[in-house]
């Protein structure tokens, strides 16, 4: 669970302090800016400030390398694709198509772009419990008139905290059943459908079978879906006020 | 003719900070045609050691071979039939039958031969043939359970390796299972059960294998473990030492009920006749 | 506390599943419900928190009916439920989370769930791995934090729907064990299990077959009568040795022994 995909490391942290509005209304600046980054003068300075918080918050270095590591392929790919269609000055020259220094650069901006987009992300749900996080959407959500659509802002952010707890369970259950039926000779060169199927149906089958009784077990515990409270309080503080004057400068900056 | 696991070693997370020891040197054999209760509690390592048993996990060091032959090779997959917990959740097929086939298919067993196969499956499970043409889904938890023990019993294994059996099946359903293994046994398969609920085994073992934090702590008779110093013994044995320790003269190696009321009253009438006097 | 007026269930499916059930189960009693899979235990006990409504006849729980959806959040807030599988009741990110999930829906403020939460903890002593995710737990852990979750409602009745069929020896009689010091501060307990094994902290005990209460009473009294052809299956090892032993006249029926330590004491008793 430790080295799972984008988790939580519990801690005291500036960061962790912060309102998990104030997070997730950050990133979505973040984002911003770096999508518009076009130097690479720019996106050393994203790769300054992203590394001032990670040092300044005392998070393992590791936890971000095995963040970004599941995504090298994607990122390698966008890397080619940039070095070899750019047109410029050709610095690489395999027979059918050549890499160019301007793809070069593009390339680097290109994927450094979505590496700086995972590592903040990261960083976000490193620095705040899943809890926190959900509740922080559900506070953003709750404005938007929702309930004209049948749902109400504690559905979403419920459906988002069952989904990240169902699908490592599920990740659980399919590695036994696909050991009980290689056990059973499965081959999936041979009969691929069947070979499908006999991992497809029993899954489907138990994550029907979980659903109905985490609904069961939800219900029985009183929930209804409306006027539900949270254990952790959101409040704004100083330093959240702060960010959000430097979120607007941040992006009018962009704009104008 | 055996299985050997000689000094085997696995690690999960080998080679990371996380890196923990699950298997720690390892060794045991099991002769053709024994009944052995591989008895350990969670985290003892028992689901580790059994997917080691055909392949699907690799010895970090040491090795299990079967019969000669080195677990990793896929060829072993129809002789050692591995029965996973739950079995009744990796149940797939449309009919009992598809579902029992499925095995023998995977090894290229067709037609005719095919159906004869499955229907001498279903009833060495102990089930009724008539069942193969109804869906799995349609049958009881229990019943379930034996329709996933006939596809693993449908590759005519000359080992089969059942993990946690009994777990969560109802006293009928569990005489029922055991008398199935009973009869597997009997007929010259080696039936190798890893549980903890070691109760509903020894009667049977021929050898019992204590696992305790990835390593062997106990090997040795029925008899020979109730007589060991383990904690881990069934209700009627921990009676019977119990008794010994507040002095009464009666025998610790004793699990089942006749036995232990043959003792009890054995001493208890010999009490009594002083009493009396 | 719990009246049961001849409720009558059948599933979606036609086939009935509770048939005429009458009981009346007393503020602060352990009442046991044993029978085989199928026999309608777990079903009944789907009733008294409102998760099934009757077919027929009438659910009242400390004077709230379950057909009246209004009284819903109230019943299950008074009778709160444990199941059987300790992976699918788990419904937070951590522990900590899990255990907040019913006061957050009764809206509590934050300050009480933390306090809910803390004390919860404590009484299962699981304080340790409050923030914990449910991957690194075994069933034993799982099931008390979902014991924990219940507690956090402060519920007067608790029902146990085979908790512990899916643990290993040494987490059941820790789990028993629980419920045993919930019971003694009060809380009325409804254990709902086809292991005999787990019956000696029990008042009372009912006994089901196909839908029907076959016996209700006192447990020892029940068991030392009835012959396992009645019962429907064989008795655990303890009970069928302290039969044999009662019809052989080595230990009378004043007090019939359901444990392995009860026996003990019967034959050879500690100075």
């Amino acid at each position: 669970m430790n080295d799972l995909f984008l988790s939580f490391i519990p801690g005291k942290s500036l960061l962790h302090r912060l309102d998990p509005r104030t997070k997730i209304i950050g990133l979505m600046v973040i984002s911003i800016c770096i999508l518009n980054v076009s130097s690479l003068e720019t996106m050393a300075l994203v790769g300054l400030v992203f590394s001032t918080l990670v040092f300044i918050c005392r998070l393992p270095v590791i936890h971000f390398i095995k963040s970004v590591r599941p995504m090298i392929p994607f990122f390698s790919l966008i890397f080619l694709m940039q070095f070899f269609f750019t047109e410029g000055t050709p610095i690489l020259d395999l027979n059918l198509v050549s890499g160019t220094y301007e793809g070069l650069l593009l390339g680097g901006i290109v994927t450094l772009k979505f590496v700086f987009l995972i590592l903040f992300a990261a960083l976000i749900t490193a620095t705040t419990s899943p809890s926190g996080l959900t509740t922080g959407i559900e506070k953003l959500l709750r404005p938007l008139p929702l309930r004209y659509f049948g749902i109400s802002s504690h559905d979403i952010a419920m459906m988002m905290s069952l989904s990240l707890y169902f699908v490592p369970m599920l990740y659980d259950n399919f590695k036994d059943l696909k050991d009980a039926q290689l056990s059973r000779g499965l081959d999936a060169r041979k009969e691929p459908v069947k070979a499908i199927m006999s991992l497809v149906v029993p899954l489907v089958r138990m994550s029907l079978r979980s659903v109905d009784e985490v609904a069961l077990a939800m219900e029985s515990r009183c929930y209804t879906g409306q006027g539900r409270s949270s254990m952790h309080v959101l409040n704004f503080k100083n330093m959240d006020y702060g960010l959000f004057v430097l979120f607007i400068l941040l992006v009018s900056c962009l704009v104008f | 003719m055996s299985i050997e696991v000689k000094e085997l070693e696995f690690f999960y997370n080998k080679g990371t900070s996380l890196e923990k020891k699950a298997l720690d040197r390892v060794s045991f054999s099991v002769r053709k045609g024994e009944f052995v209760l591989i008895a350990g509690g969670i985290g003892s390592g028992k689901s580790t050691l059994i997917r080691h048993f055909n392949g699907l996990l690799k010895p970090h060091s040491g090795f299990v071979t079967v019969d000669g032959i080195y677990s990793g090779d896929k060829n072993l997959r129809s002789k050692i039939g591995l029965l996973m917990q739950y079995p009744q959740r990796q149940l797939f097929g449309k009919t009992v039958f598809e579902d029992i086939s499925f095995g023998p298919s995977n090894f290229g067993l067709e037609g005719d031969a095919l159906k004869e196969r499955v229907n001498e499956a279903l009833i060495l499970a102990g089930l009724n043939p008539d069942i193969s043409e109804i869906s799995p889904f349609s049958l009881s938890g229990g019943q379930m359970r034996l329709v996933a023990l006939a596809g693993v019993l449908s590759m005519k294994p000359e080992y089969i390796v059942l993990d946690e059996p009994t777990s969560g099946l109802d006293p009928d359903n569990k005489i029922s299972l055991l008398s199935t293994l009973k009869k597997l046994h009997s007929s010259g398969i080696s039936v190798i059960v890893v549980s903890h609920q070691i109760d509903d085994f020894l009667p049977f073992a021929d050898k019992v294998i204590l696992l305790k934090k990835g390593s062997v702590a106990f090997t040795g008779s029925s008899k020979e473990y109730l007589c060991s110093a383990s904690s881990q013994v069934p209700v009627i044995t921990s009676l019977m030492k119990d008794m010994k320790y507040r002095g009464f003269d009666v025998a610790v190696d004793i699990f089942s009920v006749d036995e232990a009321f043959n003792e009890i009253t054995r001493v208890m009438r010999s009490k009594g006749v002083k009493k009396d006097e | 506390m719990i009246n049961i007026e001849n409720l009558s269930y059948s599933y979606p499916d036609g086939t009935l599943a509770l048939d005429s059930i009458s009981l009346n189960i007393l503020k602060g009693e352990f009442v046991t419900i044993a029978g085989k899979n199928g026999c309608g235990k777990s079903t009944l006990l789907r009733h008294i928190n409102g998760l099934l409504q009757p077919g027929q006849g009438s659910v009242v729980v400390k004077g709230m009916d379950t057909c009246d959806l209004s009284n819903l959040q109230d019943i299950r807030r008074t009778a709160g439920m444990i199941f059987q599988d300790p992976q699918s009741q788990f419904i937070g990110m951590t522990v900590e989370e899990d255990i907040a999930f019913g006061p957050e829906n009764l809206g509590l403020s934050s300050s009480e769930i933390n306090r809910r939460v803390t004390e919860a903890l404590e009484s299962v002593g699981m304080s340790g791995h409050r923030h914990n995710t449910p991957r690194t737990l075994s069933g034993g852990q799982k099931q008390k934090v979902a014991l924990a979750s219940v507690l956090a409602m402060e519920p007067e009745i608790i029902l146990f729907d085979e908790v512990t069929s899916m643990l290993d020896f040494s987490s059941r009689s820790d789990i028993l064990d629980l419920i045993k010091q919930l019971h003694k501060t009060g809380t009325t307990i409804i254990y709902v299990t086809h292991l005999l094994e787990e019956l000696v902290h029990a008042d009372r005990l009912v006994l089901m077959e196909k839908g029907r209460v076959v016996q209700n009473g006192c447990p020892r009294e029940i068991i030392s009568k009835i012959s396992s052809e009645d019962f429907g299956f064989d008795f655990p090892p303890i009970i069928e040795l302290s039969k044999k032993l009662l019809d052989a006249r080595i230990i009378d029926e004043t007090s019939f022994p359901l444990s392995k330590d009860e026996l003990l004491e019967a034959i050879c008793p500690s100075k």
